[in-house]
């Protein structure tokens, strides 16, 4: 073991350092500099200093050395793997890029042009363009509103907030705020509602929800509120 | 230098094969803890790769100072054990304790600062722990709160293998005062486990800290 001097360890420490200060350094003067892997890669040049020299791997014999690599090798399949898959993935889904689910085929929102919009005072709104188009296909299988499911979703994932309003959730009946949300078309909301949106966690926390049940609750928590849809 | 190690156990045929198997032991340890990290950090790089804006951004909120100071701290730390190390080999009793105590401090000192950071992130609302309503401005809110959960759990487990390195670390103090055998052997695989959480933070700190200042 004490076959090095101390000397060693300390210009070993001093060069820690110095790694350390240029990591830090590198991220202020050049950042994105290699992606994101500049950051850790500097890091594997520490970690294998501390290796090779406070853990004594220098010195050791084969078997030890085999030993101590085979965790990262195994760490090198599982990202390698991983990555792969991800990588290669045809849908924008898969990495997250597009977080936006597909409109499930036979469903359509009751959009400004089949709804008429009871309350006169609201305005049909200017639909932001949704991050998908929907084919025509899509369009014209209509499937009406479902709100009997609408209200036994609510009572069971959505009354917590909505009727409360905690974490600035629209309140069951509350036509002012559920009017300015609903400005944004039925579509946003339920996107919101999918993905998350503030204070609203995603599909209200049950995955197990589809997109047309989330639709359907909101449609019925928006006629509860005194907006207008078309209710059949 | 292994005669100063003390005893040997029946089942080894001398003192060198005796601390070869124990070393060979705490690696096959060591190289599980890689895959439990492992796992944390594909899981960290996943969504990272997802969510590259939004995990910039909540990374800008980690206090990059102390965070710097705490990486300091634990490399000096990992020379105090080195020297440790070498103090128990050459048995020079008195080294090896004020070594050993001194990495101990420095990795008190690193839970210290940790634990002001962490006050000062759930203060700040970005802790979407024990109930906590995460707060955080700007449009990648979900997202941020992805990349938070990460952070206190990677470096929360980190915290703790370190709290248990402090108590190894004390333990061996210990012995050391009390003349236990054999000391060296168990001081080298203190050191070993002890450098190995320093590599676990030295790459914590450059993902958590450092990828912020990407985008």
């Amino acid at each position: 073991m004490a076959d090095a001097g101390i000397g060693v360890y300390f210009r070993i420490w001093l060069g820690l350092l110095a790694l350390l200060a240029f990591n830090v350094v590198l991220a202020f003067l050049v950042p994105g500099l290699f992606g994101p892997w500049l950051h850790p890669g500097i890091a594997a040049i520490q970690a294998g200093l501390m290796m090779a020299v406070f853990m004594s791997l220098r010195s050791g014999g084969v078997l030890l050395k085999l030993v101590a690599m085979a965790g990262f090798f195994w760490l090198f399949l599982l990202f390698a793997l991983t990555f792969g898959d991800y990588e290669t993935r045809f849908e924008d889904v898969a990495m997250g890029r597009q977080v936006y689910l597909q409109p499930e085929p036979g469903l359509t929102a009751p959009s400004t042009a089949t709804s008429p919009v009871a309350a006169g005072s609201l305005v049909p709104p200017a639909t932001p363009k949704p991050a998908f188009q929907a084919t025509p296909e899509q369009e014209a299988g209509t499937q009406p509103l479902n709100f009997a499911q609408g209200e036994r979703l609510f009572n069971i994932t959505c009354s917590g907030c909505h009727r409360s309003g905690i974490l600035g959730a629209p309140k069951l009946g509350d036509k002012a705020d559920w009017g300015a949300r609903f400005k944004q078309g039925l579509k946003t909301l339920v996107s919101h509602a999918v993905n998350g949106f503030r204070g609203m966690p995603p599909k209200g926390g049950k995955p197990a929800l589809t997109e047309s049940e989330i639709q359907n609750t909101i449609a019925y928590m928006l006629t509860e509120s005194g907006i207008g849809l078309d209710r059949k | 230098m292994s005669e100063s190690s003390g005893e040997l156990a029946p089942q080894f045929d001398d003192l060198d094969q005796q601390r070869a198997a124990d070393t060979l032991g705490i690696w096959v340890f060591l190289a599980t803890e890689v895959l439990f990290f492992g796992g944390l950090f594909l899981g960290f790089f996943v969504y990272r790769q997802a969510y590259p804006e939004a995990f910039a951004a909540a990374g800008r909120h980690l206090d990059l100072l102390l965070g710097g100071i705490n990486t300091a701290v634990l490399l000096t730390s990992s020379l105090t054990m080195t020297l440790a190390d070498q103090a128990a080999a050459a048995d020079r009793r008195k080294a090896l304790i004020a070594l050993l105590g001194a990495t101990a401090l420095l990795g008190i000192a690193f839970l210290a600062i940790k634990a002001i950071e962490y006050s000062r992130e759930f203060e700040a609302g970005l802790a979407p722990l024990f109930g906590q309503v995460f707060r955080f401005e700007g449009p990648h809110r979900n997202q941020a709160e992805l990349f938070f959960h990460f952070y206190f759990l990677m470096t929360g487990l980190h915290a703790l293998h370190l709290f248990i390195g402090i108590v190894i670390v004390t333990v061996m103090i210990a012995f050391s005062a009390l003349s236990l055998r054999p000391l060296a052997t168990r001081v080298a695989i203190t050191g070993l486990y002890w450098h190995f959480i320093d590599v676990v933070w030295v790459f914590l700190f450059s993902i958590l800290y450092l990828g912020a200042r990407h985008g």
